[in-house]
């Protein structure tokens, strides 16, 4: 956000209407749990999020104001890059992080120049830090809906566009990056603003934010529900058959080097063999996953014949 | 298009390659800026200090970059020629350097050591060849050198964008104190075709069965295009180099090899070979770890791995270069064999 949002008139009168099924729940019921972290300065800003993801408030958190389901976890971190930074930082070490796990800053923003359009969202592909001269710059890498844009990071409002370098302008975008690439690769921080005001330095109606966000809602659902599914890795090992080599580990009682080794040789077997992913190449190993030996040594020799058997 | 590692919905999501152009401020106006923009009119451009505020980065995941690599225009300003590291083959030559004006590449081969070299997955592209220029001046003025210009990229797979390779035969032409080799995969020799090429520029191919090549070697040309491209250099007078390197396990090693041997010198005159190496895969075991870790799926260490002095490389790796050497040598003089 840019302006003096502390006197942002706080009206409940917005109306939002039942939303469709979002595309990002679609998507992540589809996968893995994977989460998706939001940022924004003000709850205004959060609120038409809240309501259209359907999140609920995390009493728990007696510092900011958080709100979750199973898939998002929401902050509202304060105004300016400090607070941003703050909030970014409390809400990533309270959970373990996941290569697939993004953060998204959404909010206004205030534009210099006449071709921003007022209610039109960009993407952020550089951010520059108003006070240390900075730059920092996010992968852009997915397909969007959005035009993208650079954007200056300053400490105090701004009201006038003489100094801006920037096409667009704002109080945590820097604090924010800088923060949220703590803990995460540049592909797994983006940002989504919103021109609200063109540095006219008045005061915008909580109702026009609230319109603004809303507007763009369904749009930056559905990036969202592609950066949600892009990351994720695939996986060697296929859940039934981490289950059967699990039985032949115990059956064989079979020690922990074993153990490594035992998934290493099939991971790489795999590998080597399976290259239409459509042959169950592992399948050899079900007349051992039901074995129960009685002493080590048996189990060291069946081990044995396993692993050769793994380095054909 | 380029197959990549990635299932092909999720790839989907992801925009093409160069959708982004990263241009320090220092060189905008500079002529092989301009050509490189206009050759890519629809590429977002993004105004940058210094390349290195976004190729050094931290955290960047290079497998995930290289499904949508970027390129950054840079001015390189310092270290424009290197000296040969002991593990490059010298052909014998005294002054053995390389020199990179371009960073990574856009061919995606499994076994890569760029992989685990650089921070990032995106192309640096050096535009000021200039001064590469002057500094090969300075290097050669007392003596002869030898000079390796990509083996950190595929110049002339880059030849379309930045005309590099056509304005260093050009300047070898006129520097006899230097002796360039341009290493490639690419198919790509047409760029250059109408060159007038001095002895001094050498083109070396790197040439892998088709089996490898899509197994391994995503997104680069089939063997028989890198053929095609061989013979027009030929039929143009020049003697090639062909690199069968990196050789690589395979099913079915001994035929695959002895056919791929068999399908070269089906259509490549010897006496347009100037020489051939062979080098089994190998790679040293700090890089293999760090390789591993960013892909935890790689083929190429799927098989079992031997390590001697700190580098690792196939269990099988003596049997695998005789197999391709005995094959070779029936139709080449052992000498220019390496
Ligand atoms: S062609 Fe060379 S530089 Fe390019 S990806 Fe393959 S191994 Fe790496």
């Amino acid at each position: 956000m840019t302006g003096d949002m502390g006197t942002v008139l706080l009206s409940h009168n917005y109306v939002t209407e039942e939303p469709s099924p979002c595309h990002l729940s679609i998507a992540k019921n589809e996968r893995t749990t994977n989460m998706l972290y939001i940022a924004t300065a003000l709850y205004i800003e959060a609120k038409p999020v809240i309501e259209y993801f359907k999140l609920k408030r995390n009493n728990e958190d007696h510092y900011f104001q958080v709100f979750h389901n199973d898939i998002i976890a929401l902050i509202i971190t304060g105004v300016g890059k400090v607070n941003s930074a703050i909030g970014v930082s409390h809400i990533l070490s309270q959970h373990t992080l996941k290569e697939e796990d993004c953060i998204v800053n959404i909010g206004i923003c205030g534009a210099g120049t006449e071709d921003a359009g007022i209610g039109r969202a960009y993407l952020i592909n550089k951010i520059t830090d108003h006070e240390t001269g900075r730059d920092f710059y996010p992968d852009v890498l997915m397909r969007h809906p959005f035009e993208e844009a650079d954007i200056e990071t300053y400490a105090s409002p701004v009201t006038t566009e003489s100094n801006l370098s920037a096409k667009l302008c704002d109080m945590e975008s820097s604090g924010f990056y800088q923060a949220a690439s703590k803990f995460f690769s540049p592909h797994q921080i983006y940002m989504i603003k919103i021109v609200s005001d063109r540095l006219e330095g008045e005061r915008l109606k909580e109702d026009f934010i609230l319109e603004l966000i809303h507007n763009n809602l369904e749009a930056i659902d559905k990036f969202l529900a592609v950066i949600a599914e892009s990351f994720q890795k695939e996986e060697i090992l296929q859940a039934d058959e981490r289950r059967m080599i699990a039985g032949v580990i115990q059956g064989l009682r079979l020690t922990e080097a074993q153990k490594n080794q035992l998934v290493k040789a099939c991971e790489n077997y795999k590998i080597r063999k399976d290259k239409t992913n459509s042959v169950n190449v592992l399948d050899f190993l079900k007349e051992y996953e039901n074995l129960r030996v009685k002493t080590k040594d048996e189990g060291k020799k069946l081990f044995r014949q396993i692993i050769g058997k793994l380095s054909e | 298009m380029k197959e990549k590692n990635c299932s092909g919905k999720l790839l989907e999501n992801y925009l093409n390659s160069f959708s982004h152009i990263y241009i320090e401020k220092e060189i905008l106006g500079h002529e092989v800026t301009e050509q490189i923009l206009k050759r890519l009119p629809k590429a977002q451009r993004v105004l940058i200090n210094n390349y290195r505020d976004i190729f050094n980065r931290p955290r960047q995941n290079y497998i995930i970059q290289k499904r949508s690599q970027k390129l950054i225009l840079a001015k390189k300003k310092f270290d424009f020629i290197y000296p040969g590291s002991g593990l490059c083959e010298n052909f014998g030559e005294e002054h053995f350097y390389y020199s990179s004006s371009i960073m990574n590449c856009f061919y995606e081969c499994e076994y890569c050591y760029l992989q685990g070299m650089y921070p990032s997955g995106n192309i640096v592209i050096f535009v000021n060849l200039e001064d590469y220029f002057s500094a090969v001046d300075e290097l050669t003025r007392d003596k002869k050198i030898y000079l390796c210009l990509s083996y950190e990229s595929d110049l002339l797979a880059f030849e379309n964008l930045t005309g590099f390779t056509g304005r260093w035969i050009h300047y070898a032409r006129n520097n006899a104190n230097v002796l360039v080799e341009i290493r490639t995969k690419s198919a790509n020799f047409n760029a250059v075709a109408d060159k007038e090429i001095p002895r001094n520029v050498i083109f070396a191919w790197t040439l892998s069965p088709q089996e490898v090549i899509q197994n391994y070697e995503a997104g680069a040309p089939s063997l028989e295009a890198r053929l095609n491209s061989i013979r027009q250099a030929i039929a143009k007078g020049l003697k090639v180099r062909l690199s069968l390197e990196p050789l690589i396990m395979i099913d079915d090693l001994e035929t695959v090899y002895k056919n791929f041997i068999h399908s070269i010198f089906a259509v490549i005159p010897p006496e347009g070979i100037r020489d051939v190496n062979i080098g089994v895969f190998r790679m040293s075991r700090e890089h293999m770890k760090r390789i591993s870790k960013l892909k935890k799926n790689s083929k190429v260490f799927a098989y079992e791995m031997n390590c001697v002095d700190g580098n690792v490389s196939y269990k099988q790796e003596r049997e695998m270069k005789q197999i391709v050497y005995n094959e070779v040598i029936k139709y080449l003089e052992k000498d220019k064999v390496y």
